[in-house]
């Protein structure tokens, strides 16, 4: 059987030999045009005039065009209010507002020191801080509560009160935002994106130019990475090239620099979150209020969404029996935040973290132990604030077959011991957890449809919404469709996703595209699979066509379960007969009988009521923990992560191999946002680290020195495709355990204060904190 | 001796012949969009992520074989592969009448899930590809921190590095072909030393391209031509070029002359010639000064010390270039000859200002005369960047010492990132001489420190930060030294 092995990814031996072709990689067409993209010059004003006459000019330059060539220059996911070129007010410095069709990169460059542009510049808004006194709100969601957490406030023996913050996370997908239009007949535009959103890019193509939906097809064969930035944020500028494409009628490319893509596309929400939190002698938490503030910068997006993860994940893994949760996303004059692999959902878990961190360091006991106390319960105890409870839950034995594996109560002692010599070095170490919920909170989203054509040589090319951006969700697929079929996977081919096979698909996003599109797959299998066995049941029987008479049709009354698929054949397991795999294709095409379809799947059981706190906003919570070990040198603030260990509960894995370095990957990504990776703005609020230059994500000397990771065994999640769990999003808030380790270190030198760090926890921000207990 | 209008250069075995200004082109660009070769990816065009990584072979080994080693390909302009031969991830796949194999590289990609988006994986299977090719030819095995060292030049932003360090781990170097062994022909060779024997001469448009094969031609080049731009590795302006913040009409490369590839030592100095790459000199200088070996270690990416040249990075005089406050402690000279002419300057008066050298426009910095430290001497290097790896400096150290009866009898003290150069302390150096070798003694330079520098605040660091660091720099210093002094140790 297919599933659960540890097959190689889809794209494997194309992606080692450098045949994989992501967009960038076509091919030039004789008379393709290549499209740049210059952004507005200040972070907030009114632009009075662009004069391009000069650029135009230049040989090689066919065209420049601004917001006013487009028929429809406003969309958005949510709300449609960001301009696809800067209209004449400017949301943040470098917002797109010309686009110059030019026949090489050369000319294009200096085609954009030619256009100048006259404009009034505003005072800009550019933190939370800012926006917060200006009142400039993007939206304010329904507070989720439960108790009375004010009361418990009062009568809690000990309080404290303080505000978490985090800065933002570039995507730094490798694949910078690329497309390429080519123009069809009747305006028909075929696009080729690299969007986690075929649909949406198809839409907002098709809405900028007034075509129809159906004129547009957008296809996607793979990404360079996505990790949430080509969610909402590929769509626009596809709709650049389509622009291009349809005016001159020449097939368009727009693939960005990084220094550009960096400038010009939104990140993670930066989060101001306040907090007040009552607990007891113990460490048990009383009572809990919260005031998350994200930064959701000039436009909508999908900021509303994300404030809501937020506010879903601020109880971490912890039962918050007195609470109240509110959240605002504040509008300021920077790029659009997007969605970012967590979705906000990190930004509140870290939130709770670091409470806990602190009321460690407050009562001077060993943070696990308030972790372990306050952990949502199996029979009791486990309600969340937004009224689901936490079922099959397995916490509990993760975080102790952790704590015991992880080797936690010796590395506490050792960290103890290390830290009372003075020897320069600091070690702290930490355990953090994760409680993922997993389903679109948009409940239409939670929707998939598949694809299956099986040829008759016994192969078999499957399509779904699902965009592969290295997750290896087309490996799960093909090893899905490989099980139905008793085949082995290499028969299975995952095609290309594209919106006239595939409609209204939904992103592939929020972990969920296998569970989705999988699960649409198994169904669309399934039903070839049961016709299929019908005729291997009047094989088995003896019944045959002739020229008169075709095989009956599909009869619900027979009973074919005695027949299995396996190794390529169809078994008669009472009998002991079988016949081949291609054999029955065979028979079933000479009797007309269907070897493709196609099938729809939604995800069960969802529906939340945000004004009654009801229903159940996630269909299952993917879950584990992570131990990490740090050492920080005390002269420079500079940190090393010496151990990790992570256990994570994936259910059923489809793809162990797959699972994993999807842990791996997600981890060192989290740790790197409370790290290393800090994005600097220069006053104006341009951003100054544009490159892997200025703006550092973890290298390969930065991933933990020891790093072991282990999957817990869990056969109980039947409310997912072969009872899997989603794991793209979930271990990036294990990345925390880093920063919350930090802070258990600074804690050995902090003079009985409570170390008090912000995130990213760069080096600076290290060694000033440290000095500040000289 | 016959002039040479064009580049001739050999990629994935195939011969290949560039005129015109298409040398000019970076060598990812001419893959990509020339070749059809577009497995080698530009992620950042300025050699910070090692996407574009291919093998280069510049040189022939002292087994009379090629060397491949890994370059950025996006940063490295097609005059400067004259004779070479690059194979691209393209061509490490062996396809004979015995069929298609995969490189042993790639194989273990396959199997530990070295790939998921497959973006950076050209370049990370091409930079594990120099890895065997080095660690093989130098009969060593890979350990987990080799072949970390060895990626260290090429970002990731899927895996989280472990599949691909199990990759790396899972290599059988004895059944690996190598490539030098795969690509090794005698005629080529011959072809090679040939090509690299005949000066190249391009001009057109109002541009020239310069490859002297002499010393001599290459000083009546640069007195003819004051502006002609010398190009060493071309990583630094490879990156300011495709930023589209500098053109390089007229270019000039050194490294078809032999005795610019000089490294030698006597008992008081090492002289390291112009063309000399980083990695070579990390290579040579471990057995003489080991905690300038460990500084380099972490300088760059073994991409980019592969194609940068030592005197590059001392003639760039950036304030914060990692091999120079080093060089400044130990009064290194540089060699500067003209066609007329010949002179020594000593470093610290080498740097005028910002970016500005005691050069004249005729001259050519040929050598590096670097003294060695005596027996007595402790010598520490520090550096602190955003990321310890491939990383620029926020602030560099540099601090060597001698201790004689617990009193400081000699100290010569540097700092980069402070200042426009990297900065002698002579005052606090002649300040701590003949004072006690004690902590109190380097808290009460630190705390003087302010009157001394005043960093700036940039993306890198807060000038608070900066200011910090050099304080604490001083106390690391004396806690090292002591710990050694009192160890006996060197």
């Amino acid at each position: 059987m297919s599933v659960g092995k540890n097959i190689e990814h889809d794209s494997a031996y194309t992606h080692v030999t450098g045949e994989s072709l992501f967009v960038d990689d076509r091919p030039m067409l004789k008379n393709e045009i290549l499209v740049g993209v210059l952004g507005a010059p200040v972070s907030s004003g009114v632009i009075k005039n662009i004069d391009v006459t000069k650029a135009l000019a230049l040989e090689g330059i066919l065209a420049i065009y601004t917001a006013k060539d487009f028929p429809q220059n406003k969309w958005g996911t949510i709300v449609q209010e960001q301009p696809i070129l800067v209209d004449d007010v400017i949301g943040y410095i470098d917002e797109p507002m010309c686009l110059i069709a030019g026949i090489n990169n050369e000319v294009i460059k200096r085609a954009k020191k030619l256009i100048e542009v006259q404009f009034v510049e505003q005072p800009a808004i550019l933190n939370i801080d800012e926006a917060i006194k200006a009142d400039k709100y993007i939206c304010k969601a329904i507070a989720f509560k439960q108790g009375d957490a004010d009361l418990a406030l009062k009568n809690s023996p000990h309080v404290l009160r303080g505000a978490f913050e985090c800065g933002g996370q570039e995507h730094f997908y490798m694949e910078s935002q690329a497309s390429i239009v080519y123009p069809l007949e009747n305006g028909q535009l075929e696009v080729h994106s690299s969007s986690q959103h075929p649909t949406e890019t198809q839409h907002v193509v098709a809405h900028a130019l007034h075509l129809d939906f159906s004129q547009v097809v957008c296809v996607v064969k793979r990404m360079g990475g996505g990790f949430g930035g080509k969610e909402s944020q590929a769509a626009h500028f596809a709709a650049m090239a389509a622009l291009v494409a349809h005016k001159l009628k020449r097939p368009a490319r727009l693939a960005l620099s990084k220094d550009d893509d960096m400038v010009m596309t939104g990140k993670r929400h930066p989060c101001k979150n306040f907090y007040e939190v009552g607990f007891d002698n113990q460490g048990k938490i009383l009572a809990f209020k919260a005031q998350i503030y994200v930064n959701g910068g000039a436009y909508t997006d999908l900021t509303p969404s994300i404030l809501d993860r937020a506010m879903f994940h601020i109880d971490g893994c912890y039962f918050l029996e007195n609470c109240h949760i509110e959240g605002r996303a504040v509008r300021t004059n920077q790029h659009s935040n997007t969605a970012f692999r967590g979705f906000g959902g990190p930004q509140g878990n870290m939130t709770m973290e670091s409470v806990i961190e602190d009321i460690a360091n407050f009562l001077k006991f060993d943070s696990f132990k308030i972790r372990r106390l306050n952990l949502y319960g199996i029979d009791s105890r486990n309600m969340t604030p937004y009224g689901q409870m936490v079922d099959n839950n397995v916490l509990p034995e993760i975080f102790d077959k952790l704590h015991k594996s992880s080797e936690y109560e010796k590395l506490s002692m050792e960290v103890l011991a290390f830290n009372q010599e003075q020897k320069g070095k600091l070690r702290g170490l930490s355990m953090t957890g994760c409680k993922f919920g997993i389903a679109f909170t948009a409940r239409h989203l939670n929707q998939g449809n598949a694809l299956v054509n099986v040829h008759i040589d016994g192969t078999i090319q499957v399509s779904t919404g699902a965009t592969e951006m290295g997750q290896g969700v087309n490996t799960k697929i093909q090893q899905i469709t490989a099980m139905a079929f008793g085949i082995d996977p290499k028969k299975v081919k995952v095609m290309a996703t594209s919106t006239e096979k595939n409609h209204n698909t939904s992103p592939t996003a929020a972990s969920s595209g296998t569970d989705i599109n999988g699960a649409a797959a198994l169904v669309a299998c399934e039903k070839i699979v049961a016709r299929l066995k019908m005729v291997a049941h009047y094989h088995f029987q003896g019944i045959v066509s002739n020229d008169l008479q075709e095989l009956p049709e599909f009869d619900a009354a027979i009973d074919t379960d005695y027949i299995k698929l396996l190794d390529e054949k169809f078994i008669d397991s009472q009998k002991q007969k079988e016949i081949g795999f291609v054999d029955i294709l065979k028979i079933a095409y000479f009797n007309r009988i269907s070897l493709g379809d196609y099938a729809f799947y939604k995800t069960p059981g969802l529906g939340f009521d945000k004004k009654s706190l009801s229903g159940k906003a996630f269909n299952y919570y993917t879950n584990g923990a992570a131990v990490s070990l740090v050492e920080i040198d005390e002269y420079s603030g500079e940190l090393k992560i010496l151990r990790t260990d992570i256990l994570m509960d994936l259910g059923r894995s489809i793809n162990p191999g797959i699972d994993i370095g999807q842990v791996s990957g997600a981890f060192v990504q989290g740790m790197g946002w409370v790290s290393t990776e800090n994005l600097f703005y220069h006053q104006s609020g341009k951003l100054l680290s544009h490159s892997p230059t200025t703006y550092k994500i973890p290298n390969v000397q930065d991933t933990p020195r020891v790093f072991n990771i282990e999957l817990l065994e869990n056969h109980s999640n039947v409310q997912n495709v072969l009872r899997s769990k989603a794991v793209g999003e979930p271990p990036l808030l294990l990345g925390a355990s880093v920063w919350t380790a930090i802070k258990n270190a600074l804690s050995y030198r902090s003079k009985g204060k409570l170390p008090h760090l912000s995130s990213p926890a760069t080096h600076e921000v290290i060694l000033m904190e440290l000095s500040s207990y000289e | 001796m016959e002039n040479r209008q064009k580049i001739i250069t050999t990629i994935n075995s195939k011969r290949i012949e560039i005129d015109g200004e298409r040398a000019f082109m970076p060598l990812a660009t001419f893959l990509r969009e020339e070749r059809c070769l577009t497995g080698t990816k530009v992620v950042c065009a300025e050699g910070d992520c090692g996407a574009c990584t291919v093998l280069l072979a510049r040189d022939i080994g002292a087994d009379g074989k090629l060397t491949f080693k890994a370059v950025n390909s996006c940063i490295m302009p097609l005059y400067l592969i004259d004779g070479a031969h690059v194979v691209s991830v393209e061509g490490l796949k062996k396809d004979d009448n015995q069929g298609e194999s995969l490189h042993p590289v790639q194989q273990a990609m396959i199997e530990n899930h070295g790939a998921q988006c497959g973006y950076c994986t050209p370049g990370f299977v091409c930079a594990m590809t120099a890895m065997v090719e080095k660690i093989k030819s130098e009969n060593k095995t890979i350990t987990e921190k080799k072949a970390k060292n060895y990626l260290t030049g090429n970002l990731c932003r899927c895996t989280g590095y472990q599949p691909i360090i199990k990759a790396a781990m899972s290599l059988d170097l004895d059944k690996l072909e190598l490539l030098k062994d795969r690509h090794h022909n005698p005629n080529w060779l011959l072809e090679m030393k040939k090509i690299k024997s005949t000066p190249v001469v391009m001009n057109f448009n109002q541009k020239t391209i310069f490859l002297p094969v002499t010393m001599k031609q290459a000083l009546e080049a640069k007195s003819l031509n004051n502006d002609i731009r010398l190009v060493g590795g071309s990583t630094d302006i490879g990156v300011v070029v495709n930023k589209g913040r500098l053109e390089t009409p007229k270019a000039m490369a050194l490294y078809h002359i032999d005795e610019l590839k000089i490294m030698s030592h006597d008992n008081s100095e090492i002289r390291i010639g112009a063309c000399v790459t980083l990695s070579e000199f990390e290579d040579y200088i471990e057995k003489f000064i080991l905690e300038l070996k460990s500084i380099l270690h972490i300088f760059a990416s073994p991409q980019i010390k592969n194609q940068a040249t030592l005197i590059g990075n001392v003639v760039n005089a950036s304030p914060i270039a990692d091999t120079i406050p080093y060089f400044l402690v130990s009064d290194t000279k540089v060699v500067l000859k003209s066609i007329h002419n010949e002179r020594e300057v000593l470093l610290k008066d080498f740097y005028l200002g910002y970016k500005t050298l005691d050069i004249k426009p005729d001259e050519i910095v040929t050598c590096l005369k670097i003294p060695r430290l005596s027996a007595l001497e402790k010598l520490r290097l520090y550096k602190v960047s955003m990321r310890k790896d491939l990383d620029i400096s926020a602030v560099t150290f540099a601090g060597t010492i001698e201790v004689e009866n617990l009193k400081i009898k000699m100290v010569r003290l540097a700092l980069g990132g402070v200042a426009a150069t990297v900065i002698r302390l002579s005052q606090l150096e002649s300040q701590l001489i003949g004072s006690d070798f004690k902590r109190e003694t380097f808290q009460n330079i630190a705390k003087q420190l302010p009157q001394h520098i005043s960093p700036l605040s940039d993306l890198r660091a807060s000038k608070e930060y900066r200011m910090k660091l050099c304080q604490n720099f001083f106390l690391k210093f004396f806690d090292e030294v002591s710990v050694d002094l009192s160890n006996g140790g060197y």
